[in-house]
């Protein structure tokens, strides 16, 4: 799947979410600094029109805030959000109720994501009513389109939520987003809570729809292979941070920053013959609350020294599209 | 190899007020001293019921109504219940998906380890060195002061290797792993199989393996039962499982994760959804997503037949799926 026209949909720029800490009275006398989680923590970056990218990395990694801040479910700390040559940020009130229409979020449990006291049809109905999508004599129509696009069939319009299985829901979820013609879908981990067989019905679903509709996708997973399968390019987050992002067979194949390289040595190969007995990392990811100096991942890099623990590493190009931030990348070149 | 488990024609039903969900459904299968043996399947498959009636866990409404479990020649569903006490953990220990639900969160990690080795008669100092060393071998490090903390101020990973150690202390011989490392992520889950792989050696164990991720099943286990809608559709090697899978249920789960060599074609996932236990099919369970049925599938349920030594499965067109390719080439 090549990117054809190389238009940036969405630019993001030096985003940082940080969530302040509760003081109590004693730490504001003492004058205890305000503690940040730094849950998205810089963040630069473009989604081209057209494309299906990728955003892995571990649980805590600032993946999902990163999407609802993209959002602005979440208002950012500092930076900018840009959206269609448009500055997202800034819109407040009825601009920005109007322009999220165009991006839609797809969230990972459709068993918290469907309000339970809603009926298929009033959860669709809602969202094309709120944002008047079409005339109130096409509302019907126009549901019945989207019920047909998420294959669930016409006559279980009057059921909830808690009638359907966990995959129907996940599609039900997916035409909510889709009722607003939207050009965006942040998907959240939209398969992780599904079961192995469902997971590829929901995947095909989506990359059947973004096809048809012409949409982008921002799919958010921590599924490597998954991710590998159905995405263009692929943007690995490390503690808020993206350390590497790039064409996704080239990153899996090739990876460039340590930290990927060790994602994708830790997912299990589908090869009981290639197991191993050595761990491939030791310790965990640190906390947000005390990033570490210099480049985020030295504490757990093989192959840190001294300048990783003293300088954060520059986002840099080292191949066609492909960036790292590292100071010693496991790739120097490719051409 | 002598067997340390067999379990024949395992049935486990839960009765509810106006229907019978039939969980676990003539399960049989043996594990082997010393091996990895894999159950694997799609949540509400019966895979952890099946775990919990080992133990016999299963509580009301559900109650185990057939078939016999075999611990070193003894049928654990005809002990009394206090006799059943003496096997739970020190025979047989279990380690949980989640680990937070799993520990008591009002209790330290001292106060759990020590409930395992309550009646061992030791001293409190004896159960201490004990308890660090526990910890230590499932690499927690700086275990006197971790032993008074609380599950809350464990991180995931962490929470599961403290679980392991509060089972291992009691030296089981056999450990039911369900689903060990679904709630963690890919390093970490890397780090807990590994562990167990580690400890199952050093604690010559045989692993009961409950899981639905291939992955984990490839990096574990010996030999793998696939189970389907409370039943068991193919038993194989680990080799044979992902070489040569003999039932359209286990070629469909091929087909519904991307690997290497699948990259570039679009993937064919098993449609619709499983059936509903408490009104199960009169055939073949899977008939209604399978891409090989036949009349006869809707009315009888196929024997599960021998087709390889060490290699069976339930289906009546063995034969079609001759040619189906595995995720490894043998």
């Amino acid at each position: 799947m090549a990117i054809q026209n190389k238009e940036i949909i969405l630019k993001v720029e030096n985003l940082y979410k940080w969530f302040p800490l509760k003081r109590t009275i004693l730490d504001a006398i003492t004058k205890k600094p305000i503690r940040n989680v730094k849950a998205v923590d810089g963040v630069s970056m473009g989604i081209y029109t057209g494309e299906n990218i990728g955003l892995v990395g571990e649980s805590g990694c600032g993946k999902s805030t990163l999407a609802k801040t993209i959002i602005r479910l979440y208002e950012p700390t500092s930076g900018k959000i840009n959206f269609k040559g448009g500055d997202f940020t800034l819109l407040k009130g009825k601009n920005l109720r109007e322009k999220r229409t165009d991006i839609q979020m797809i969230f990972q449990d459709p068993y918290s994501s469907l309000n339970p006291k809603m009926s298929v049809k009033e959860t669709l109905v809602e969202a094309i009513k709120y944002h008047k999508i079409c005339e109130t004599s096409e509302i019907g129509l126009k549901m019945n389109e989207l019920l047909d696009m998420v294959n669930i069939p016409r006559y279980v319009a009057d059921r909830f939520p808690r009638e359907f299985s966990g995959g129907q829901r996940q599609r039900i979820s997916i035409a909510r987003a889709l009722a607003v013609n939207p050009e965006l879908i942040l998907a959240d981990e939209p398969v992780s809570s599904l079961d192995v067989s469902i997971q590829m019905q929901i995947i095909n679903l989506l990359s059947d729809l973004k096809n048809k509709l012409n949409l982008t996708v921002l799919f958010i997973s921590h599924n490597l292979r998954v991710v590998e399968y159905i995405t263009d390019r692929v943007a690995v987050m490390y503690l808020g941070k993206i350390v590497e992002i790039g064409n996704s067979k080239k990153i899996f194949d090739f990876p460039a920053h340590p930290y990927t390289n060790i994602l994708t040595k830790a997912t299990p190969v589908l090869d009981p013959r290639k197991r191993s007995n050595k761990v491939v990392i030791e310790g965990e990811v640190p906390s947000p609350l005390n990033v570490p100096t210099g480049c985020r991942f030295h504490p757990r890099c093989p192959f840190a020294d001294d300048i990783c623990k003293k300088v954060e590493p520059e986002m840099r190009l080292i191949s066609k599209d492909r960036y790292v931030s590292c100071h010693k990348p496991l790739l120097k070149e490719l051409s | 190899m002598n067997k340390i488990l067999e379990v024949e024609n395992l049935e486990t039903n839960f009765f509810g007020k106006n229907e019978v969900v039939e969980a676990v459904r003539e399960v049989s299968f043996n594990i082997y001293e010393g091996e990895t043996f894999g159950l694997i399947g799609e949540s509400g498959c019966g895979k952890s019921v099946t775990c919990l009636s080992i133990l016999r866990l299963i509580r009301y409404p559900g109650k185990i109504s057939g078939g016999s479990i075999i611990y070193k020649g003894i049928n654990l569903l005809e002990l009394s219940g206090k006799e059943m006490i003496g096997y739970r953990g020190n025979e047989i220990g279990m380690i949980f998906q989640e680990p937070m639900t799993a520990l008591n969160p009002v209790l330290t990690i001292r106060e759990q380890i020590y409930e395992a080795l309550r009646d061992k008669k030791l001293t409190k100092s004896d159960k201490e060195e004990k308890a660090i060393e526990f910890l230590k071998i499932v690499g927690i490090p700086s275990g006197k002061e971790r032993l008074s903390e609380y599950p809350h101020q464990f991180s995931g990973g962490m929470r599961q290797r403290a679980m392991i150690a509060a089972v291992l202390v009691s030296k089981p011989k056999l450990l039911l792993a369900d689903e060990p490392t679904t709630a963690l992520d890919v390093t970490i889950q890397d780090q807990i199989i590994k562990l167990i792989n580690r400890l199952k050696k050093e604690f010559s164990m045989s692993v009961l393996l409950v899981t639905h991720d291939l992955g984990v099943v490839a990096e574990m286990c010996d030999r793998v039962a696939v189970m389907y809608a409370g039943k068991i559709m193919e038993t194989a090697g680990i080799l044979a499982l992902f070489g040569e899978p003999r039932h359209p249920y286990t070629v469909g789960l091929r087909n519904s994760i991307p690997y290497i060599g699948s990259q570039n074609e679009k993937l064919h996932p098993i449609e619709g959804s499983p059936p509903d236990l408490s009104n199960p099919p009169k055939g073949c369970p899977f008939e209604p997503r399978c891409i090989y049925k036949e009349k006869i599938c809707e009315k009888i349920l196929p024997e599960l037949k021998e087709i390889k030594p060490g290699h069976f499965s339930r289906c009546h067109f063995i034969e079609k799926l001759e040619n189906e390719k595995g995720i490894i080439k043998l």
